[in-house]
């Protein structure tokens, strides 16, 4: 031993020490859990500063909250009139927005417990410097704040336009009092309802298993309500909750301070004591649920403890190999093992990380309504089939070949070094996305080509049309994703990031295979022909005309382009990827 | 006699049917270093999660510098961790984040930023302070984050690998600073597979196999344990001691 061998001091007892005050007792340090709630807020706007697609959605999300604010501002304008002139109807209508408004925090606040923002990213970090109370107490404020632009926001317009329509600016006081009462109490109670909910699935193996089916049905029926026009109906199924005390008593705390408005004084009073109660009884809840998620042992499938930074062995032996059953069902359709092991290995990272297909799944909440439409009416619209073809090819190229290069991640240099051709590594892709998504893409382009009222021929012909279609597409991403990589994740959720195809790729595969599609449309479907044409002839610039026979022609020329360019996006994506060189 | 800086006794986790750590026991003086090592999967690290309160035993008891590990509040006050994975957020850069450890240990503000700009120069990484930590390498990483766990004037300081991903000055670097550490009487509970650090550093050393503490002693003893007749070294006696047929049951006592 080489350390200095000086005596050592004698060393001081450590027993019998209690902690710093702001260590000890139930509440959190209020300073501590600050700072951790600010720089909590610090990393999530540095996070998505720096990636261009959540940038992308806060810009247009913002872009569309702003459309809608002047008419909320003049419809708020019109109710303050109607207060100020005696008529107190419109009170109502505020006391619903206002509860419902507690209800969607209270929903925000439950999923964010549940989800990533429940979550601590660096435990050993936080948790051996403070008490799990101060942790817990910054992450329930930094998700306090962080939804207040989505609630001061429509919130603070509606009521400046109460105030504008009322004609005096006491309005706000109200207003300001029962945004903050609703934020407040709306978050204290539904964040650590969400903690919770958190615990219970991490103690039970049974929960663990179904978090991904509930997380997809959950947000199945939240784009449902939202895409589907279901939010009034919503609304209105929850109308006796809403306008029923104690979440009335917000509306009129709201419109305390409103003239004319006849809002209870006693209710108000009510809403906000009622809040400054519930506040910290949802902390110490908060402080309670956190422990409870926190400290559990994670129920896992696999019995195996890998300590950090310690590799599994089996995975690396299995990456080109695919020694897989898969890997070994591949192996007897192909030629090559690299092809099978690629295309066995990406099928295999899809389904241990469906994250990755998340950006796939997008179009498909367009495709909410038309089923919808077809619960409802019972008829399947003559589109259908060509949806069912045009997603099958988009998903089949994005879900892989679009972006065939960052979704190697770190084992890319592996892959590039490996035995397996460029030839191989596109095959291998093609192939993951096009066994599973062809054949489903060609079922469901028939099914809904013969529940539209077409002959069984033509939904034969539907069908082998899907099959062409999702497996030249598949090439063409291969291509286009070879030549257009990314390889920058982005977040997903606060400890889950994901690598989509970049905006290149994304936009000239898009733009590809709706041609694509659209032009098979055009040369094979009447319907979908006369469709097109009504949408396309009124629309051409410079006073261009075009006939039916003339779309037909330029669909023709478009298929024959198309079809021509799969063989060479073929032979592009593969010298592409064998010559490939990183930067 | 002080009292012992780390007391251990029949500590057990237990995963399912999986037994990670059994009845681990185990007394460490104060300011002394204890080497820990195990072959990979032996329950380092959960024996380590367990002494810093992160995970809840099954079984057993534990006592860092005088608090039980049930005992937040106070375990908090007196522990520093540097996990193998070092707990650092990309997002900030390296002084943004030791700021915000210290004031997570409500260090005076003047103190903080002595102590932060002393270790960053220690460390070589004054002139990366300021860059985003999502630009460092695994080592400057690693610097952070053994910054971050001394930064609070710990009593007991865990470091697992903590030499791992660092070049050789960092390597050396980090050696001595465990080292100063250890002179101010602050006590070290270090894990590595380096065994030339642990044998450098160590007072004693506990060698963990299969969830099971299987030989403790000087580090010199352990050495002479090896069973080669040639010049004992520390990985002889690893290698011995974890050697999967003959896992001895005895301790050698110190």
């Amino acid at each position: 031993m080489s350390r200095t061998s000086e005596p050592k001091p004698e060393p001081t007892a450590t027993v019998d020490r209690t902690a710093s005050q702001s260590r000890r007792g139930r509440f959190p340090s209020p300073s501590v859990s600050a700072t951790i709630a600010r720089v909590e807020l610090r990393r999530m706007f540095r996070r998505i500063r720096a990636q261009d697609v959540w940038l992308a959605l806060v810009v247009l999300g913002s872009l569309a909250v702003l459309a809608v604010l002047p008419i909320a501002f003049d419809a708020a304008s019109a109710w303050g009139s109607a207060f100020a002139s005696g008529d107190a109807a419109p009170a109502s209508t505020v006391g619903l927005l206002v509860a419902s408004g507690w209800v969607f925090v209270l929903a925000m606040g439950v999923v964010a417990g549940v989800g990533s923002y429940g979550e601590i990213d660096e435990p050993a970090g936080l948790l051996t410097v403070r008490p799990p109370k101060d942790v817990a107490g910054g992450l329930l404020l930094m998700n306090a704040v962080g939804y207040v632009p989505y609630v001061l926001v429509p919130f603070g317009v509606g009521f400046a336009g109460l105030a504008a329509g009322a004609g005096t600016p006491l309005v706000l006081v109200g207003g300001a009092a029962a945004t903050a009462a609703l934020l407040a109490s709306a978050m204290a109670i539904g964040y650590p309802a969400g903690l919770a909910l958190k615990g219970a699935v991490h103690r039970s193996k049974w929960l663990s298993r179904l978090k991904p089916v509930i997380g997809a049905v959950v947000a199945v029926a939240y784009f449902w309500v939202m895409f589907a026009g279901h939010l009034p109906a919503l609304i209105d199924a929850l109308s006796p909750v809403l306008r029923g005390p104690p979440l009335s008593w917000l509306g009129d705390l709201a419109l305390v301070a409103t003239p004319g408005a006849g809002a209870s004084t006693v209710a108000a009073a009510a809403a906000l004591g009622l809040s400054l109660a519930v506040v910290p009884v949802g902390v110490l809840a908060t402080v309670a649920a956190a422990e409870f998620a926190w400290f559990a042992d994670e129920q896992r499938d696999t019995g195996d403890e890998a300590e950090p930074g310690e590799e599994p062995t089996a995975g690396s032996s299995t990456r080109l190999t695919g020694s897989t059953r898969l890997g070994d069902a591949f192996g007897l359709v192909c030629r090559r093992q690299g092809t099978a092991g690629v295309a066995a290995t990406t099928l295999v990272r899809a389904y241990r990380a469906p994250l990755q297909l998340l950006f796939a799944a997008v179009p498909l909440l367009f495709a909410l309504p038309m089923v919808e439409g077809v619960l409802a009416t019972g008829t399947v619209p003559s589109y259908a089939p060509w949806f069912a073809m045009l997603y099958g090819a988009w998903a089949a190229g994005v879900a892989a070949p679009l972006n065939l290069l960052g979704n190697q991640g770190a084992t890319l240099p592996g892959l590039l070094t490996s035995l397996a051709s460029g030839r191989e590594v596109v095959h291998g892709h093609v192939l993951a996305v096009v066994a599973p998504v062809a054949p489903i893409a060609a079922v469901l382009s028939g099914a809904a080509a013969r529940a539209s009222g077409r002959s069984t021929a033509e939904a034969v012909g539907f069908g082998a049309l899907a099959l062409v279609v999702v497996g030249g597409g598949a090439v063409v991403a291969a291509a286009i994703g070879s030549r257009f990589p990314r390889f920058d994740g982005i977040d997903v959720t606060a400890d889950r990031t994901a690598t989509p195809p970049s905006k290149a790729a994304f936009a000239l595969y898009s733009v590809l295979a709706t041609l694509g599609v659209s032009a098979a449309g055009v040369l094979t479907d009447e319907l979908y022909r006369v469709v097109i044409h009504s949408l396309l002839a009124p629309r051409l610039p410079f006073g261009l005309t075009l006939s039916v026979a003339g779309l037909e022609r330029v669909a023709l020329g478009v298929a024959v382009v198309l079809a021509a360019a799969v063989p060479a996006a073929y032979v592009l994506a593969v010298r592409r990827v064998s010559d490939y060189r990183i930067e | 006699m002080s009292d012992p800086a780390v007391v251990a006794d029949g500590l057990t986790k237990r995963y399912d049917e999986e037994l990670a750590v059994s009845g681990l026991s185990l007394t460490i003086p104060s300011g002394d270093v204890y080497g820990f090592l195990g072959p990979n999967g032996a329950g380092k690290t959960t024996t380590m999660r367990m002494l810093t309160g992160l995970t809840r035993p099954t079984d057993g008891t534990a006592t860092i510098a005088g608090a039980s590990t049930d005992d937040r509040p106070t375990l908090t006050e007196r522990i520093g961790y540097l996990p193998a994975d070092p707990p650092v957020f990309d997002e900030l850069t390296g002084r943004e984040h030791l700021r915000y450890v210290a004031r997570l240990h409500e260090l005076p503000s003047d103190e903080a930023g002595e102590r932060i700009d002393d270790m960053l120069a220690r460390f070589d990484l004054a002139g990366d302070a300021d860059r985003r930590i999502g630009t460092y390498s695994t080592g400057m990483q690693k610097k952070v984050g053994a910054i971050a766990a001394l930064l609070g004037d710990p009593e007991v300081v865990f470091l697992d690998e903590p030499t791992s991903g660092l070049d050789p000055r960092a390597a050396r670097t980090m050696r001595d600073t465990v080292a100063a550490v250890a002179d101010r009487e602050v006590t070290v509970f270090l894990s590595s597979h380096v065994l030339s650090v642990v044998d450098e550093l160590a007072d004693t050393v506990g060698v963990i196999d299969d969830g099971e503490l299987v030989a403790e002693g000087p580090t010199e003893e352990l050495k002479r344990r090896a069973r080669d007749d040639g010049e004992a070294d520390l990985e002889t006696a690893f290698l011995d001691i974890t050697e999967d047929e003959d896992v001895p049951d005895e301790r050698a006592e110190a």
